[in-house]
């Protein structure tokens, strides 16, 4: 009995790794495929200027972005400039576009972490304001980029106003346990402060577009031509902010190797080998490090020094 | 609990999955410096309470108000907390000796741990890959600006549905296991290796994604040309890309890495980069008038790649 068990064992685990190989090769490329079916007509919808009811909706989906009301999950899903730009591109009309501008603001937020309660910068209103801006005004991404680097660390006063505010809020509950009101508590942990997030994400971000959008765009359209060429270079170096920031958590030990060559695998093959097969090929490397590792694995995972990871804005 | 059938007091399955859904979406709702998230504690438990002190006033003022203590953890992994205090609460109504200082030091001793972890697995290394490989699905093209050809919105899309399945799957599986295993199924976590494995190899996916990423987006082109006897030295081609290819693009990764492993502010770094952008591509070389020289070959950085050099003459 025990033999057939292990027999059984022994053959059925290289298919299962196949087969789970295999389903994640085509699950992450269900997105290139679902791309090549919808795309049938491509059409060039240039805004060149923002009216109330985007600038509006724009608003409303940077409140969203910090809110509750998706599963609680918004600071892992629509908080991220590449969502955000998926999003604002289908109040502009055009999500393809809108999502590579998320894109390329997000490499810089690609190592964003919130550790006890500390942010660097906003990724959210770089992401919904610099994807607004950018599509409205037809910029390119590494200037959208640049735009995009300042108005995120705006939001960082969003940040400091919510996080501070919000401690009034706990000293009303604690005035509703005293009275044993569970209703009390409920209020002072949904309905205030997200009457006040409100107030300080949709509110200025309606007003900063609707008003502002349009100046904004005809002042970079009128900058010289270095100038553009500065925001351009400077686009096409801030994404390694973001990504040496991620590089803080993972860039240690016996798994330095494979940066360099993930990274040489694309320089030499000239993109040839895209992202998501090294993606997989690193995946399939992974579960053999990890094997090989044995029982050392935890050895590897104490660090020396821990990472800080409260920048400390 | 082998116990709870004995339990005159009982929590329904409905109170735990009311419980877990407040954690899951008002986690966040109220976060404020002053106690982080304890006011989501208490509402996540007010099910609970409810169901437990709801005939004893000052039972439930006692629990409203030992639970609004405070409180911060990763939101997903950490609501193992909140089912193993459902659990104890249970207890503790039922006339169990379970202490008001045994449920604190439950919370404030698994706290910190499960913030780590859960910061690390989903902030640190989760986010981060599934970020780089949705945004690999943009057809974002650092050689082109991204001005040419359209986006693909489907990797955004890809990435916002299995963040929120994770989030609320992950929320789901550690609420209620944290209810049915006690504290001890945190202990077990930390005990079996099994994060440490996670950690490792995820390390290692994320290193081959790293590089790829940084290749495919950091770009940092010298347009400088250097021109003597009569020969003219391109730095970028002749010089660099000899040495190496995609050698600036990765000394200035590393570069980034290790200031921000010596503990550079993002912030600083950020500044820096544009400084010397623009620095970079102010077109001291060019002819006069200055702003409207083009950057070709007139200023020491390029942006992006591909820039043709006017006729020499």
């Amino acid at each position: 009995m025990i033999n057939r068990a292990l027999a059984k064992r022994e053959i059925s685990n290289p298919v299962r790794i196949a087969l789970l190989v295999m389903t994640v090769i085509i699950a992450i490329n269900i997105p290139n495929i679902a791309h090549g079916l919808t795309v049938v007509q491509e059409t060039e919808a240039q805004p060149t200027q923002i009216n109330l009811f985007q600038a509006a909706l724009v608003g409303i989906l940077y409140y969203l972005a910090s809110s509750p009301w998706l599963f609680g999950s918004s600071f892992y899903t629509i908080y991220r400039p590449l969502a955000a730009g998926l999003l604002v591109g289908f109040v502009f009309g055009d999500p393809g576009q809108g999502a590579l501008i998320g894109a390329a603001i997000n490499l810089v937020y690609l190592g964003f972490i919130s550790a006890g309660g500390q942010i660097p910068g906003d990724p959210a209103l770089a992401g919904y304001v610099g994807t607004a801006l950018a599509l409205a005004g037809g910029l390119d991404y590494g200037t959208a980029l640049t735009l995009a680097a300042p108005i995120g660390l705006l939001g960082t006063i969003v940040w400091n106003a919510r996080m501070t505010v919000d401690s009034v809020f706990v000293h009303m509950a604690d005035k509703a346990a005293d009275e044993g009101s569970t209703r009390g508590v409920i209020l002072a942990n949904v309905l205030y402060p997200q009457i006040w997030l409100f107030l300080i994400t949709a509110v200025p971000v309606t007003i900063a577009l609707w008003l502002g959008g349009g100046f904004i765009i005809d002042l970079i359209n009128g900058f010289p031509v270095w100038v553009l060429h500065a925001m351009a270079i400077s686009g096409g170096i801030l994404p390694a902010i973001g990504i040496a920031l991620n590089m803080r958590f993972i860039f240690r030990g016996s798994a330095i190797p494979y940066f360099f060559i993930g990274y040489f695998v694309f320089v030499t093959s000239a993109g040839a080998v895209p992202l998501t097969v090294i993606a997989v090929i690193g995946g399939a490397l992974a579960v053999l490090h990890v094997t090989l590792l044995g029982d050392r694995v935890s050895s590897v995972t104490k660090p020396e020094k821990a990472p800080k990871t409260s920048e400390g804005a | 609990m082998s116990d709870n059938l004995e339990l005159e007091k009982r929590l329904t399955r409905q109170d735990v999955i009311k419980g877990w859904l407040y954690w899951t979406f008002f986690s966040h709702s109220n976060y404020n410096y002053e106690r982080l998230q304890a006011t989501a504690f208490a509402h996540s438990m007010i099910p609970a309470i409810k169901r437990l002190y709801g005939d004893d006033p000052e039972e439930t003022k006692a629990a409203l108000k030992r639970h609004l203590i405070f409180f911060n953890t990763a939101p997903d992994i950490g609501s193992v907390i909140h089912g193993a205090v459902y659990a104890m609460e249970e207890q503790r109504a039922n006339g169990r000796p379970v202490t008001e200082d045994a449920i604190n030091s439950t919370k404030v001793g698994l706290m910190g741990p499960l913030a780590g972890i859960g910061d690390t697995i989903t902030q640190g290394i989760l986010v981060p890959i599934l970020l780089a490989v949705a945004i690999g699905l943009t057809g974002l093209d650092a050689a082109t600006g991204g001005v040419s050809g359209s986006g693909n919105p489907w990797g955004a899309i890809m990435f916002i549905v299995f963040m929120l399945i994770w989030h609320v799957g992950v929320h789901y599986v550690a609420f209620t296991q944290g209810y049915k295993q006690g504290r001890s199924l945190a202990t077990s976590l930390f005990k079996s290796g099994l994060l440490d494995k996670v950690v490792v190899g995820a390390s290692v996916l994320g290193n081959m994604v790293l590089g790829a990423l940084s290749a495919s987006f950091v770009v940092v082109y010298v347009g400088l040309r250097i021109e003597a006897e009569g020969t003219t030295l391109a730095l970028q081609t002749d010089v660099f890309d000899k040495l190496l290819p995609g050698l600036l693009p990765l000394v200035t990764v590393l570069l980034c890495w290790w200031l921000l492993q010596r503990g550079m502010h993002p912030i600083t770094l950020l500044v820096i980069i544009i400084v010397v952008s623009f620095i970079g591509a102010y077109p001291f070389f060019g002819p006069e008038p200055m702003w409207v020289t083009d950057a070709c070959g007139s200023s020491i950085f390029q942006p992006y790649a591909a820039c043709t050099y006017p006729a020499a003459g």
